[in-house]
């Protein structure tokens, strides 16, 4: 199970996090970013399944770790920095779609479009055959298409705890909400999605 | 919902989530992304903001009470009684103080446009209509 602080690369760095933390709350920038290094890939993979865009997501956790190093006196040291973080992370993302929805409204209004709206081209998936990677692909999309229907709490909790791996205590602390409200969306969030999995075929399509 | 149920359903699903490969992060979006961080927080010119005492903690009582003197200076010389009027009433109903505590809310950051529209001070014009309306008809303030 992936879990931000057990992730190849991360291990051995508690303590490192720590000293990191604790010069980046005096202004060192240089540590901040080194911070910044060891959660990026997670943040963005984060912030990308709740928003459904790559370039958003990118935006946003940049946006995440700013407002993260202006408010880090408001970090308390005995605290989980991930946690902490994620809640600015979840906020941020938040905010982001309350404003994406108000210029909808507007463009909707002014018959505007995005023009500038290019694609990323899609990154290379962890799976190591060429037929399983696409397999894996479909199902991948399949999902994070389901996710992006589900209303925003649920779709948070899924990505933290199935995503993330966040244990639902961390995932509550995070969202700021009690562990059995976590375990509410979860199990609201899963049975959609244990439905997708469940009919997910290969060649190509549900049952 | 049972607990029993919760965590088969939570197991399963971690399971079969870990056995499906997500979505990469493009090499090129990472790529410069914590400069970009540090180039932004240099320069902006930020350093951690120092925990700031009573000013978090009074700012929604201050944004209370410019609320409650905008109230009161739109009530009739009849609804007050003759009571001293205590001496932040007369700091709020002076029309030009008026505007400076909002302006020092703002800048707390405990006056926001949702506190704008709540009252329906939308612009400067809208305030100067509300400062306006706490004249008297001989065009001198209540309280001068």
């Amino acid at each position: 199970m992936r879990h931000p602080l057990r992730e190849p690369g991360m291990t051995g760095n508690a303590n490192n996090e720590t000293d990191l933390l604790a010069r980046a709350r005096e202004g060192d920038i240089d540590a901040f970013s080194r911070l910044v290094e060891l959660y990026q890939e997670r943040a963005i993979r984060t912030a990308y399944a709740i928003l459904g865009d790559m370039e958003d997501a990118r935006d946003q956790a940049q946006e995440a770790f700013v407002k993260a190093y202006r408010s880090l006196s408001d970090f308390k040291v005995q605290s989980r920095f991930y946690t902490w973080f994620y809640r600015i992370l979840l906020n941020t993302c938040k905010d982001h779609l309350r404003k994406k929805k108000v210029r909808g409204f507007v463009r909707l209004w002014t018959g505007r479009t995005d023009e500038d709206e290019a694609e990323l081209p899609d990154a290379p998936d962890d799976a190591p055959d060429a037929a399983e990677t696409l397999m894996g692909r479909e199902l991948s999309a399949e999902i994070q298409k389901a996710l992006e229907s589900l209303p925003l709490q649920q779709r948070t909790a899924f990505a933290l705890r199935y995503y993330e791996g966040l244990s639902v205590l961390e995932t509550a602390e995070s969202m700021d909400l009690s562990e059995g409200a976590v375990k509410a969306h979860l199990w609201q969030a899963g049975q959609k999605m244990k439905k997708i999995l469940d009919a997910w075929r290969p060649d190509g399509g549900n049952r | 919902m049972k607990k029993e149920s919760f965590d088969s359903m939570d197991e399963s699903l971690r399971r079969r989530l870990d056995a499906v490969p997500r979505k990469a992060v493009p090499p090129e979006l990472l790529k410069g992304f914590s400069a970009s961080v540090a180039a932004r927080l240099e320069a902006e010119g930020t350093r951690p903001a120092r925990r700031r005492f009573a000013v978090p903690a009074l700012a929604p009582a201050f944004a209370v009470l410019v609320l409650a003197v905008v109230v009161v200076g739109r009530l009739g010389p009849a609804a007050r009684g003759p009571a001293p009027r205590p001496p932040y009433v007369q700091i709020a109903s002076n029309p030009s103080n008026l505007s400076s505590e909002i302006a020092a809310l703002r800048e707390l950051g405990a006056w926001t446009e949702e506190d704008e529209q709540s009252v329906g001070i939308t612009d400067d014009a809208a305030l100067e209509e509300l400062e306006f309306s706490g004249l008297s008809p001989s065009g001198t303030s209540e309280y001068a």
